[in-house]
């Protein structure tokens, strides 16, 4: 288990995650895919700070190796209101078309 | 030796888990793969040592966001049409097959060494196997407590600001949807 090993499972499932983002027309799977690249950054940033060197005790070295976890605390804060939100247009947009197909149609102003 | 069999253990669970729900037939095992997924994520975090993220992890991801997207599934009711693919799918295929050419062209040039002994302070643990010093993720909790509320305290509270910001965006797009009903 090298920090390389992490990064190119990181890197796939981004790439799963935009590949689903990109292709699929159900809104629903669209929210899954992104929350899917949220967490491949988190777990690049929960990585780099695994493998940060200098792990003495001490407040300069905290701030140093545990900054990456904080950043992926703040990931997944976002990650849940992006969702919520994501999801009450995904029923507002139901709710008006009858249907969740992303498509060139779209129109959410009256929504 | 024991740590690199999980290691490749968790990896392929999760790769398999995120590409069936893309692939899978039924939009509600999608949103149940993907609480196999956020599980294997924090599988990933306690292997990092990095126990209070994949603890946050469990409580956000696979109890909150994992039945958010069930619930809204089962509210749609659109399931047996939403699987489909989009009218994007070859251009977007080729824009990622040059996306992954150009990344595996990256991590091949890229100059590890020299990375891993200006950014990582000789850290070596780029390549090659090591076991770094476990130091500091032993009271990794206590010490994020303290960064969080000293270091990145306007960042935290910013954090709660959109957190309720998109809670009420959330009421008031619903809530303009009823008005519409009952007029």
């Amino acid at each position: 288990m090298t920090l390389g090993n992490i990064l190119i499972v990181s890197v796939i499932i981004f790439i799963i995650g935009l590949f689903g983002t990109l292709t699929k027309k159900s809104a629903v799977l669209i929210v899954m895919s992104l929350e899917l690249m949220f967490n491949a950054a988190a777990l690049s940033f929960v990585a780099f700070s695994r493998f940060a060197p200098g792990g003495i005790l001490g407040t300069e070295s905290a701030s140093r190796v545990l900054s990456g976890q904080v950043m992926a605390i703040f990931i997944i804060a976002i990650g849940a209101a992006e969702a919520a939100l994501a999801l009450s247009l995904v029923i507002a947009i139901y709710k008006e078309k009858s249907s969740i197909e992303i498509n060139n149609s779209i129109d959410i102003r009256e929504a | 030796m024991l740590i690199d069999v999980i290691f490749y253990f968790i990896s392929i669970l999760l790769i398999s888990t995120s590409l069936l729900i893309l692939f899978s037939k039924n939009v509600y095992r999608s949103a149940v793969f993907l609480a196999f997924s956020m599980l294997c994520f924090a599988a990933m975090y306690f292997l990092l040592s990095a126990e209070f993220i994949g603890v946050i992890q469990i409580l956000v991801y696979v109890g909150a966001v994992s039945v958010l997207i069930a619930l809204s599934v089962m509210l749609v009711k659109d399931v047996e049409k939403s699987t489909e693919n989009s009218n994007f799918l070859y251009p977007s295929a080729i824009v990622l097959l040059v996306s992954m050419i150009l990344i595996s062209f990256f991590i091949f040039n890229f100059k590890w060494d020299e990375f891993s002994n200006k950014i990582l302070d000789n850290s070596n643990c780029l390549l090659s196997r090591c076991e770094p010093d476990p130091g500091i993720l032993i009271e990794s909790t206590n010490w994020l407590g303290k960064l969080i509320t000293a270091d990145f305290m306007i960042a935290f509270q910013l954090a709660g600001l959109i957190l309720l910001a998109s809670l009420i965006g959330a009421l008031a797009l619903l809530r303009v949807r009823i008005d519409n009903d009952s007029r």
